[in-house]
């Protein structure tokens, strides 16, 4: 079965099975938005805190750096770790074994890497992020006004973009398709 | 998985239909996604990058309650700018605040604009900033369009007094003294607040303060010409014949300080003020009441009599107006010849005496010295007698010997006679001296020869006249008899030890005596002038 | 420990790449995966003391996590602590009940539920259970999938930190039991994953090819 062939009955014309030749494909599309994603939700104000006229702008990156600031290295290392690193280094991976094979060139640390996807993937937890965020906003809504920034709604679509690609992604492609470019 | 699609096909080669095999060729539809995502993501880029106002960095001297990240910039109240590091400049000695400020104000960084932290202060004059306590401080901002553009800015410490959002203008004030007032001291008229103190400074000559104030619009419009500025921190009290009068300012003036002013009715007619004018600083309001000019003259005085009363600050007075003061009186003791002078320097305000110029300089003292040849001459008078304070007056003497200005030492020397009860006692001393040197014995002694001449005479006649016995000789001889009696009772009147020639004696030395007692009294008045009300006491 | 017991088949599958190997013959040396080159081994190394011993360490963990406050939130200088039940009961009380839930939930149903099921995973191998093997496989991947959750209580306390920043008028600081709570997090998802699940099926009796391994060693006990 060629990639990207289908297997159409012959009689009624409904699919039989469809092989991905998009899996790379749909993966690779889907990573790369999560990567733009992924910057805009880092970069941008996130969250605005507004109480009593005075107002606080926060990053993804400010909880991680308020923790550390305070003394608490180990949580600060964890959930710059979870939210940040793992994350990133799916991204960031996945679009470089994927890239060069769509491409079809071959890239020397490929295996390397995407075993590394596979490492990191448990210790990505950014949707439980989106949910510890909520909490928090609730719990101060009452208190001070919060003001949902750029980055939050990056934040949202990034995480089912992700999902997307993890959904579409067939390691067992991709592993034939590096042992094919070597 | 592979390996088992291929089975699928094979078998399905034998003897089942063979499933068509369809491929689409081309990119598929997903990369919509990213397309999208990387669109939007250029485009927020993008708007983030050209909503990027300008960076600033402001030098100040301290960073208390400035936050990297979290203080902002204000102008109006308005959010303008964010604080992003605060550092210490090279030699540790200053801090420098870098600051990203929003787009609007991109064409507003020039060197006119102003930076100062607002933070909580209270003070006498004002209690401010004081929601900083809550918030933090923040930095103001007074940006300004005109002035050339920088990056770089000197940050006050405190407010400016005069910003782009509040109109005004500065004036020039020159004080004797500063007094109370301060930096933000207010500015009254009509005791409402219409401005503040800017700045103060002493003037190069270290003779006056320089004082800039700053009046509000539209109250700068009132300042004209001829308007008086008087230094309000007290409170004027007039003791005049009509009672006591007290003009003043609310407490918090008198505490804090403050500058007044109003523009009087005055012959001059009030202008527009012109640059670089600057105004008189008076010290209280009464001393606006007395024109003032700007040119001063020094002359030295010297004095034989006693000076007591005249101090520094006495008057000089020219026909009852005030010309000028006493700058100081010194004394002089010549050891070689035991004589004492004292030096007084005074101080007139030429125009006073007419004479306006705009520069009075060396040329001009000859306008002086055509008035001292016409006999202007100084004296010591008194001023008050309750007081005793002294006063020096011009007068014109009318017989006074010519003296020429002597240009001593720093100051032209003028000329000066004695004055008041002096005068009076010399005038009496000139009399007795001529009455002293009238001839009265010669011309006793004259009388006498003349009488016994005549008495000879007669009797010459008589032995002429002897021997024509008539009648004419009897009413002759009777005429004789009695002209000789008259000359002999004249005679006995005016001898030497007559009772007349005594009573002239006892009252020339009567009028001597008076004389003298005079002179004692004046001289005694003169050091003890209270005696004339308490007469002589221990 | 009991020995463990372990089969061996014709085939191996790669952690990592899920590639079927065929089984080397000889001593077992450190294996790599042709294709991943990940570490390979017959089953996960020293699974059963590994998981134990992590598990105990998330239970001593367990007990100041939620003895210890999470964050303290300071107002205008009064301070207040939080512990993790705490945060919970002032969900409740403010209104948002389905937080609280979804909170009580994921910070102190989970973490417990887990330990407890790993725990009874392992006995259950070691006792050489026979219970319903496919439930329990499919227990432990509810067990793995779900463990992440329980770290919602401390990205809460993140956002707080870093949100409330404004000095004396409110300002949040992360406290011990951050740390203690995250560590049980940690630990507990390395259990999961030190955990072999084919070790339950390896203690059913009546399994073609069983045969009897040393403890750690895994060659053809013969």
């Amino acid at each position: 079965m060629p990639d990207g062939g289908a297997a159409i009955c012959s009689r009624c014309g409904s699919t039989l099975f469809r092989r991905q030749r998009r899996t790379v494909e749909f993966t690779l599309a889907l990573v790369s938005a999560a990567a733009i994603l992924f910057v805009v939700a880092n970069v941008y104000p996130f969250l605005s805190f507004q109480m009593q006229g005075q107002v606080t702008h926060t990053t993804l990156g400010s909880g991680t750096f308020s923790l550390w600031e305070q003394g608490q290295h180990a949580v600060a290392l964890l959930v710059a770790l979870t939210t940040i690193v793992a994350p990133a280094l799916q991204i960031g991976l996945l679009l470089f074994v994927l890239g060069p094979i769509h491409l079809k060139i071959p890239m020397p640390g490929a295996v390397t890497a995407f075993r590394w996807v596979e490492y990191s993937r448990p210790w990505s937890m950014m949707e439980v992020f989106l949910i510890g965020i909520l909490v928090a906003v609730v719990k101060l809504s009452d208190m001070a006004n919060i003001i949902p920034g750029l980055a939050l709604g990056a934040f949202g679509l990034l995480i089912p973009v992700l999902a997307g690609a993890s959904s579409f992604l067939d390691p067992e492609v991709v592993w034939r398709k590096i042992g094919d470019l070597k | 998985m592979a390996s088992e699609d291929r089975e699928d096909m094979e078998r399905s080669e034998e003897g089942v239909p063979g499933a068509i095999v369809r491929t689409r060729a081309g990119p598929s539809i997903v990369w919509l996604i990213p397309l999208i995502a990387a669109v939007v993501g250029l485009y927020l880029a993008y708007s983030t990058w050209s909503e990027q106002g300008p960076k600033v960095t402001i030098e100040f001297q301290t960073a208390e309650g400035l936050v990297a990240g979290q203080t902002r910039l204000k102008f109006k109240n308005v959010d303008v700018g964010v604080v992003d590091s605060v550092e210490l400049n090279e030699d540790l000695s200053r801090v420098h605040v870098q600051a990203s400020m929003v787009k609007e104000l991109t064409h507003y960084m020039t060197d006119q604009t102003q930076f100062w932290v607002v933070r909580a202060k209270v003070s006498a004059a004002e209690i401010s900033g004081v929601d900083t306590l809550l918030s933090g401080a923040y930095i103001g901002v007074d940006p300004s369009d005109k002035g050339k553009r920088t990056r770089e800015f000197k940050g006050l410490e405190e407010a400016p007094v005069v910003r782009s959002d509040k109109p005004g203008t500065l004036f020039d004030l020159r004080a004797r003294q500063l007094g109370s007032v301060d930096v933000g001291s207010p500015v009254y008229f009509r005791w409402l607040k219409v401005g503040q103190i800017a700045g103060y400074s002493l003037d190069e000559s270290g003779n006056t303060v320089n004082v800039k104030i700053f009046i509000e619009s539209p109250h700068d419009k009132r300042v004209r010409t001829t308007t008086r500025f008087w230094n309000a921190s007290g409170f004027d009290a007039v003791l005049s014949a009509e009672g006591l009068q007290i003009d003043s300012p609310s407490v918090m003036s008198m505490l804090v300080g403050g500058v007044a002013f109003e523009t009087p009715a005055t012959v001059a007619v009030a202008m527009d003020v012109p640059e670089n004018m600057v105004f008189e600083l008076y010290p209280n309001k009464q001393a606006t009441r007395q024109p003032r000019y700007s040119q001063q003259t020094r002359y030295l005085l010297y004095f034989d009599g006693s000076v007591s009363g005249l101090v520094p600050g006495s008057p000089v007075e020219f026909r009852g107006i005030k010309v000028g003061e006493v700058l100081s009186v010194d004394i002089n003791f010549d050891t070689q010849t035991n004589e004492v002078q004292i030096p007084v320097v005074i101080e007139i305000e030429p125009e006073r005496l007419g004479i306006t110029q705009k520069k009075l300089n060396r040329k001009d003292v000859p306008r002086i010295e055509s008035l001292v040849a016409r006999g202007l001459r100084a004296r010591i008078a008194t001023n008050n007698v309750l007081t005793g304070k002294k006063a020096i007056t011009f007068e014109f003497i009318s017989d006074a010997e010519p003296v020429a200005i002597v240009f001593g030492e720093a100051y032209p020397i003028l000329p000066t006679v004695p004055g008041g009860l002096d005068a009076i006692t010399q005038r009496v001393a000139r009399i007795l001296d001529r009455v002293e040197k009238l001839p009265i014995e010669s011309i006793g002694n004259n009388l006498n020869e003349a009488f016994a001449n005549l008495s000879q005479t007669l009797q010459s006649v008589d032995n002429l006249t002897g021997s024509a016995n008539t009648n004419l000789l009897p009413q002759l001889t009777a005429s004789l008899v009695k002209l000789e009696e008259t000359l002999a009772s004249a005679d006995a009147m005016i001898a030497p030890d007559s009772a007349m020639a005594m009573q002239l004696e006892s009252m020339m030395s009567d009028l001597a005596g008076a004389a003298q007692s005079l002179k004692l009294l004046a001289e005694r008045l003169e050091e003890h002038p209270e005696e004339l009300l308490r007469g002589k006491g221990e | 420990m009991a020995a463990a017991i372990s089969i061996r088949g014709p085939h191996l599958q790669c952690h990592t790449c899920h590639l079927v190997v065929a089984t080397p013959s000889g001593p077992d040396e450190r294996l790599r995966c042709p294709r991943c080159r990940a570490s390979i081994h017959w089953r996960k190394p020293n699974s059963l003391s590994r998981t134990w011993a992590l598990l105990l360490a998330a239970i001593i963990c367990y007990i100041p996590a939620n003895l210890y406050p999470i964050m303290e939130v300071t107002t205008l200088g009064r301070t207040q602590a939080d512990t993790i039940l705490s945060g919970v009961i002032y969900l409740y009380v403010h209104g948002t009940w389905p937080l609280a839930v979804i909170v009580f939930t994921a910070s102190v149903v989970v973490p417990i539920l887990k330990i407890l099921t790993l725990a009874s995973l392992a006995l259950s191998v070691e006792r050489s259970s026979q219970w319903r093997p496919r439930d329990r496989a499919r227990l432990y991947r509810i067990v793995e999938a779900v463990g992440r959750w329980s770290m919602v209580d401390v990205y809460v306390v993140t956002i707080l930190v870093a949100l409330v920043h404004l000095g004396s008028l409110a300002s949040v600081e992360a406290k011990v039991g951050a740390v203690f709570f995250g560590t049980v997090v940690v630990l507990t998802i390395l259990a999961a994953e030190s955990f072999d699940p084919r070790l339950i099926w390896d203690r059913l009796e009546g399994e073609p090819g069983a045969s009897i391994v040393q403890n750690g060693d895994e060659r053809d006990g013969e």
